[in-house]
């Protein structure tokens, strides 16, 4: 550890330090990311919905590793400077829900510290309370509970705390500060936000926060940053995890212990990925396979040659299984970073090609899946991002995306809640060249209905005005498979068991796909009555064969006459069915 | 002496409303493989859809030839009349070419003959209906006892002032006929939606596409709306007399279904718009 002032770690104390410098900054968060990329998968797994979410973790992650380089080649070495290259560096590439805020997080850091060379205590005040400011202005409505909560009680602590003139010149000791307000705001989460409650779990976000903050401060104190349980956060619920007390810590009397044990399991998966070479390879007879061994399974390629990436808690079989078929080279196993940069080129390739347009209006579409990618450019978007549920895009793709079109004005439809908010930043960041406009479509079939509404000869306004409209015209129905045991909404529901979604709220539990499909449009048309609507279109993922989409489609017809079923190849991934109705 | 008006029989106008205002209509011609057929002459509406049913091969239509127009030309012309001749737009078709070299023929002839009226050619940049009611009006304005001059000024505005949309069930037609045009962009084979269409500066162009019929006629009406107040107004179609009564009930704010001119897509037009198609064509006061 450098310091600029104060003790260093050979003297008596050391804790006790009254300035950090820029290289102390950057190489916090260098160990910070460290911290956070071994709790990845346990910020992951605090999912409060059982369907296979945006990763907070990996997203976090992603969004920290753009932190890194970028404050890695900061012209200048003043914490100014660092924290400056910080901010930017989490604006281009920030991810999800979470990476955004975080950006913002060091969007704040990075104005409290603007041309300091060093920092104490009082600027670390500073820099949170600025840092909390621009996180809470990042999201529209800032929910109770979450990672906002988390930062602005570590913001609110410290500046307190350096009020108080006998202790504040430590600036270690207002770190911890934070550090403990964050701990504490993190474990009450379930408190504020009923999800939580039901889930059993802290705000993934607000624990990938507290990772970082505490990763930071035992680099700061030099202090080691092992593998230890008190890295993760307990949830403060009450006995039977429903009703809490007055919210203090005392009222601790129970821990999930689901999420000890969903946690526990997650931090022995690997992520595997290798080459397959061979002769007559049966990609799509592959992936099914894969994909009943495995989790995230993309299997992309040709009979010659084949690219897999799976997540599994053991490689062993699945290696074994791939040398009966070919050889297999450029094994990697638990390398996130090149998982994300090799599955972003497989997939651009497959969303590459796309016609530059010089038109006053394009749309730039985010998509999971083969078939949906290509229904979105057979539907006239300029540009298909790849990402979904489970892959956010970050910021800097979209906005990479929108340029790409060579158009004055881009609509990006982000098909997915989890990526609203990095299409809003990339909005901001474009700074008019071009002008993007976010519509939040929160599903695929609403950017399908929004892009049919599209005209590429219509005009702006109108256009946008359509778009929108049609956004709110479709009803969403998904099916997928619970990654973990959970209670929804008083209803118990265990891991591997298919959930239908209507618009997002579990509408149906089942056995299979087909009948919990079936099962999901009887609980929409309660009260909606059979008429409400005539065509459903029935995209069918990755996980399902054309022919049981086939039965699927004569089953609905059959027990809703003269309603019309189209199959349609998604090709997207965790959701079985994935279909629209109108 | 008077006028007369020509037209082709891409206007679709109802051969009784032709005939009752006198005006002449130049057929075009349908060929079902080595077989030709004189547009709505040789071959009705009702057997030219019958057969495309059946037929293998998608027809193929041509231009009326340069003597069709002479001799509609030579013929009212020497009575001493003028003639004022309104066709589908010449980015459709190149009945309009045959109609300029008719005239130069026929005034290199007998145009110059002591007697002999004038002829005037117009570029409606529209087809069908759209074409009809400008057709219509002009027809209604000479028999009222307009001059050239007069029909001369107005028809322009006619024309502006006249919109034609269509609801096709496939663009599968229009494609492979090579009239697609703008409405190129709403190509596509993924996912079965209804395209809605316009003709304007004498192309095809996309207006909407929506995923079910009854949203496409909902869409269609509400287009229909924006044209209030109407003088005159069409409905034209290959598909049910249902859907007819439909769109004339949901045209009845603008205009009493008595005075809604229904006629066919002709075989002709038929050839790209395909079965069907259901299209609303108006003309607001101007």
């Amino acid at each position: 550890m450098q310091s600029s002032q104060g003790v260093g770690p050979e003297g008596p104390n050391p804790h006790q330090q009254d300035y950090l410098n820029g290289d102390d900054l950057r190489r916090a968060f260098l160990t910070a990311t460290q911290c956070l990329e071994k709790y990845r998968d346990a910020v992951n797994a605090l999912n409060v919905f059982p369907v296979p979410d945006g990763d907070t973790g990996t997203n976090m992650l992603l969004t920290m590793r753009a932190v890194n380089e970028a404050a890695g080649q900061s012209p200048g070495d003043s914490a100014g400077d660092v924290a400056a290259a910080m901010a930017q560096g989490a604006l281009m590439n920030s991810r999800g829900n979470s990476g955004v805020i975080l950006s913002q997080f060091f969007h704040g850091l990075a104005q409290g510290l603007r041309s300091k060379d060093s920092f104490g205590s009082r600027d670390v005040a500073k820099a949170f309370s600025s840092a909390s400011q621009a996180a809470n202005r990042a999201v529209s409505k800032p929910v109770d509970g979450t990672m906002l909560t988390v930062i602005s009680e570590a913001a609110r602590a410290v500046v307190r705390y350096t009020e108080d003139d006998a202790i504040s010149e430590n600036v270690l000791a207002t770190w911890q500060a934070a550090l403990g307000a964050a701990k504490d705001a993190l474990c009450r989460t379930p408190l504020q936000l009923a999800v939580l409650r039901e889930a059993g779990v802290v705000d993934a976000g607000g624990q990938g926060f507290v990772i970082l903050l505490e990763g930071a401060y035992r680099h700061l104190c030099n202090e080691p940053i092992d593998h230890d349980d008190s890295w993760l956060s307990i949830p403060v619920l009450d006995d039977d995890g429903r009703t809490f007390g007055d919210g203090s810590l005392s009222s601790v009397t129970s821990v999930s212990q689901e999420y000890l044990q969903a946690t526990q399991d997650e931090l022995y998966g690997y992520c595997t990925q290798f080459l397959l070479s061979g002769q007559d390879i049966d990609v799509e007879q592959l992936r099914i396979q894969l994909a009943s061994m495995a989790d995230s399974t993309v299997v992309v390629g040709n009979e010659s040659v084949a690219k897999v990436h799976l997540h599994t808690h053991d490689p062993g079989p699945i290696i074994s299984l791939a040398v009966t078929l070919g050889t297999i080279s450029q094994i990697s196993m638990e390398n996130i970073d090149q998982q994300h940069h090799e599955f972003v080129a497989l997939h651009s390739e497959m969303a590459g090609g796309e016609q530059a347009t010089s038109g006053a209006l394009a749309v730039v579409a985010v998509a999971s899946g083969e078939g949906f990618a290509s229904l979105f450019k057979e539907l006239g978007c300029a540009g298909v991002v790849t990402g979904g549920q489970t892959m956010n895009p970050s910021t800097g793709d979209l906005l990479e995306a929108a340029r790409n079109t060579g158009a004055s004005h881009v609509v990006i439809l982000p098909n997915n809640s989890n990526i609203i908010p990095a299409a809003n930043q990339a909005a901001d960041l474009a700074g008019g060249s071009p002008v993007i406009t976010v519509l939040p479509s929160r599903t695929l079939p609403q950017g399908v209905a929004a892009l049919l509404s599209f005209n590429p000869e219509g005009e702006k306004d109108s256009n946008l005005e359509a778009m929108e409209h049609a956004l709110g015209e479709v009803q969403t129905l998904e099916v997928t498979q619970a990654v973990r045991d959970a209670t929804v909404k008083g209803a118990e529901i265990t891991l591997g068991q298919y959930i239908g979604l209507h618009n997002g709220e579990v509408a149906a539990t089942g056995v299979s796909a087909s009948e919990t499909l079936a099962g999901a449009i009887s609980a929409m048309l309660t009260g909606r009555g059979e008429e409400s609507f005539e065509l459903v279109t029935l995209y069918w993922g990755e996980d399902i064969t054309e022919g049981e989409a086939n039965e699927a489609s004569e089953m609905i017809q059959q027990s809703h006459h003269g309603v019309d079923v189209q199959v349609v190849h998604g090709g997207q991934p965790h959701y079985h069915y994935i279909a629209s109705l109108e | 002496m008077s006028i007369r008006v020509v037209t082709d029989s891409t206007s679709d106008i109802p051969q009784s409303l032709a005939d009752a205002l006198g005006i002449v209509v130049v057929p075009l011609n349908v060929h079902f493989g080595d077989d030709t057929y004189k547009d709505g002459i040789d071959i009705t509406s009702e057997e030219f859809y019958t057969r495309l049913k059946e037929a293998t091969e998608l027809p193929k239509t041509s231009q009326p030839s340069v003597n069709d127009f002479v001799q509609a030309y030579e013929y009212l012309t020497s009575q001493g009349d003028d003639v004022i001749s309104i066709h589908i737009s010449e980015k459709l078709s190149g009945t309009l070419n045959s109609a300029w070299q008719a005239r130069n023929t026929w005034e290199d002839a007998s145009g110059s003959q002591q007697g002999h009226g004038r002829v005037e050619i117009v570029d409606s940049g529209m087809a069908s209906m759209g074409l009809g009611l400008v057709v219509l009006e002009v027809a209604r304005l000479v028999n009222d006892g307009a001059s050239m001059e007069d029909v001369g000024k107005a028809i322009e505005t006619m024309i502006a002032k006249t919109g034609c949309y269509v609801l096709l069930d496939t663009l599968e037609y229009l494609a492979k006929g090579g009239r697609i045009g703008k409405a190129n962009a709403f190509m596509g084979t993924l996912l079965s939606i209804k395209p809605i269409l316009t003709i304007a500066d004498g192309e095809v162009h996309p207006l909407d596409r929506v995923r079910t019929r009854d949203k496409a006629i909902a869409k269609l009406l509400e287009i229909a709306q924006g044209a209030a107040p109407v003088r005159s107004a069409a409905i034209v179609h290959s598909s049910t007399p249902e859907e007819v009564q439909r769109v004339k009930d949901g045209l009845s704010s603008l205009v009493s279904p008595d005075d809604v001119i229904v006629a066919d897509f002709g075989p002709v037009v038929g050839t790209y718009a395909g079965p069907g198609g259901l299209g609303i064509c108006v003309m607001s006061d101007y």
